[in-house]
């Protein structure tokens, strides 16, 4: 069905008037009643049971997965870092991202959550809570989640100052990620730990090194460690930073 | 002569109100209306009987929920149907070749739906009130009467916009999930994990706040915290009311606005 439209001199002049007018209203209103957003840390709530929510995915559990974790990402990603992280509650946190990788257990965005932005908070019962469900989740796919737990010895070790915790977690890595993809330098952590290099420069060249073997693809992800690695290298004192760039060599 | 010319629009409105009420009445509208209500009502007594604590709001705030959404789809796929059926198969052509004008025509749906949403809202709240406090289920249904306007607006500008069926409810269906989301879209816009200053990024922050300039407040109207906690004051209902009657009339400028402009 073919609708011309007629000209525009045939619509009566008060709904012209009518129509600008309530625009305008509608314009001002929102103006006026506008609040910036703001979110609220300490009400984290505790997610579904897993059953729930493959009931709630209809059959679409990855969907669900990124969803949740885009939620939660939300909810706690918001200027002045340190100050939310110590606020929420890392319990329900950790609800959240069990809850995700139920879902979708070949997602690493779960455990990219936990290691690069949940360990970052200033309190050791959080950061020991964070790196226990690294460590839990790494042993159920070592050879998928060893990057994850690489990341959970350098917090234990320069965090934490927990050097045993370290050294027990870098022991576990080399002996349960055995699969051909592992570098050497991520079986090799335990001696670094005995070395006792500074915390900035073990970050830097875990995370250089992964940049470097070509495993991580994602824009978003490169760019996020790209920045994450300028940062460290900024904290680096230089003597230190030309040994990392020798031994790089 | 004015006044002759003013009882004659709304006599004219008038009978094109009871024609679409009767044609609401002998559709099957009445039946998927009950249909959601039955639905409503078994799922409210099932969760009654799994619920271990607060069953009472648990039903409420469920089969609110449930009715919200399910009552206002149906009203807006029948205003769809019934005015793109019109256009299609001419009647709307023969109405408008009658002494009949725009303005009376639009009216006269117009108010037919506004008659129905009240019929559908008070069943809703009567079934409600089985499970919550009646003050509780007036607030709430007001503001349900409310939403249910706005949507069936805006459902009237698609149907006469787009002529077609499945891309008015599809727009429809859009408006209505984005204007009760907004809050999440602006979180998710304002606050990005990599602060990359990208134009991309600057793009989709103004993208939201200009949404939120265009669409109305959804989310704070029917809301089951209204039953559960009778958590609506006359402080925040009396501007939320407002701006959804501004709003309605702002949509009715707008379809009314398209309509004439039509050559059907």
């Amino acid at each position: 069905m073919r609708v011309s439209e007629r000209p525009l001199s045939t619509v009566p002049a008060w709904i012209v008037i009518g129509l600008i007018v309530l625009a305008s209203a509608q314009f001002i209103q929102r103006k006026v009643s506008y609040q910036p957003v703001e979110l609220h840390v300490a009400e984290l709530a505790a997610p579904p049971s897993a059953n729930l929510l493959r009931l709630i995915a209809a059959g679409e559990p990855e969907v669900l997965s990124k969803l949740a974790m885009l939620w939660l990402q939300s909810f706690d990603n918001q200027p002045g870092i340190s100050i939310p992280f110590n606020e929420l509650d890392y319990g329900r946190v950790i609800q959240w991202l069990e809850a995700s990788l139920i879902l979708s257990p070949r997602s690493q965005y779960p455990l990219f959550m936990a290691s690069h932005l949940y360990s970052r908070v200033n309190n050791a019962d959080k950061q020991r809570m964070i790196i226990e469900f690294i460590y839990k989740q790494f042993l159920k796919d070592p050879n998928r989640r060893w990057r994850w737990l690489a990341h959970a010895v350098i917090i234990a070790q320069h965090r934490l100052n927990d050097m045993a915790l370290a050294r027990r977690l870098a022991k576990v890595l080399r002996e349960s990620a055995t699969g051909e993809d592992i570098p050497h330098w991520a079986q090799q952590m335990e001696l670094g730990i005995l070395e006792a290099q500074g915390e900035y420069q073990s970050a830097a060249m875990l995370i250089g090194g992964l940049l470097e073997n070509g495993q991580i693809t994602d824009p978003h992800e490169l760019l996020f460690l790209n920045l994450r690695l300028k940062e460290l290298k900024n904290k680096i004192p230089d003597a230190a930073l030309n040994s990392m760039r020798n031994s790089a060599r | 002569m004015h006044q002759t010319n003013l009882n004659r629009v709304f006599q004219q409105i008038q009978t094109l109100s009871l024609s679409t009420l009767y044609e609401a009445y002998s559709g099957k509208m009445l039946s998927a209306i009950a249909g959601v209500l039955a639905l409503g009502f078994t799922l409210a007594m099932f969760l009654g009987d799994v619920a271990i604590t607060e069953t009472a709001q648990v039903q409420q705030a469920l089969l609110a929920g449930f009715l919200r959404v399910g009552l206002v789809f149906v009203l807006a796929v029948f205003v769809v149907n019934s005015s793109v059926r019109e256009m299609q198969e001419r009647s709307l052509l023969l109405l408008l070749s009658m002494p009949i004008s725009r303005t009376a025509l639009f009216f006269g749906k117009f108010t037919a739906y506004m008659v129905i949403a009240c019929i559908v809202v008070v069943l809703a709240c009567l079934e409600l009130s089985v499970f919550a406090p009646l003050e509780h289920t007036v607030t709430w249904g007001v503001t349900l009467w409310l939403e249910s306007m706005l949507v069936v607006t805006f459902a009237l500008v698609c149907a006469f916009s787009f002529g077609q069926v499945p891309l008015a409810i599809t727009a429809v269906v859009g408006f209505y999930l984005l204007s009760r989301s907004m809050i999440a879209v602006q979180l998710i816009a304002h606050y990005p994990l990599i602060q990359s200053g990208s134009l991309g990024q600057a793009v989709l922050t103004f993208v939201a706040d200009a949404m939120t300039y265009l669409l109305p407040d959804l989310d704070k109207f029917a809301r089951a915290e209204y039953l559960v906690y009778g958590a609506g004051s006359e402080i925040q209902m009396i501007p939320m009311l407002l701006h959804g009657v501004m709003y309605i009339a702002l949509l009715a400028s707008i379809a009314l606005f398209d309509l004439y402009r039509k050559n059907f």
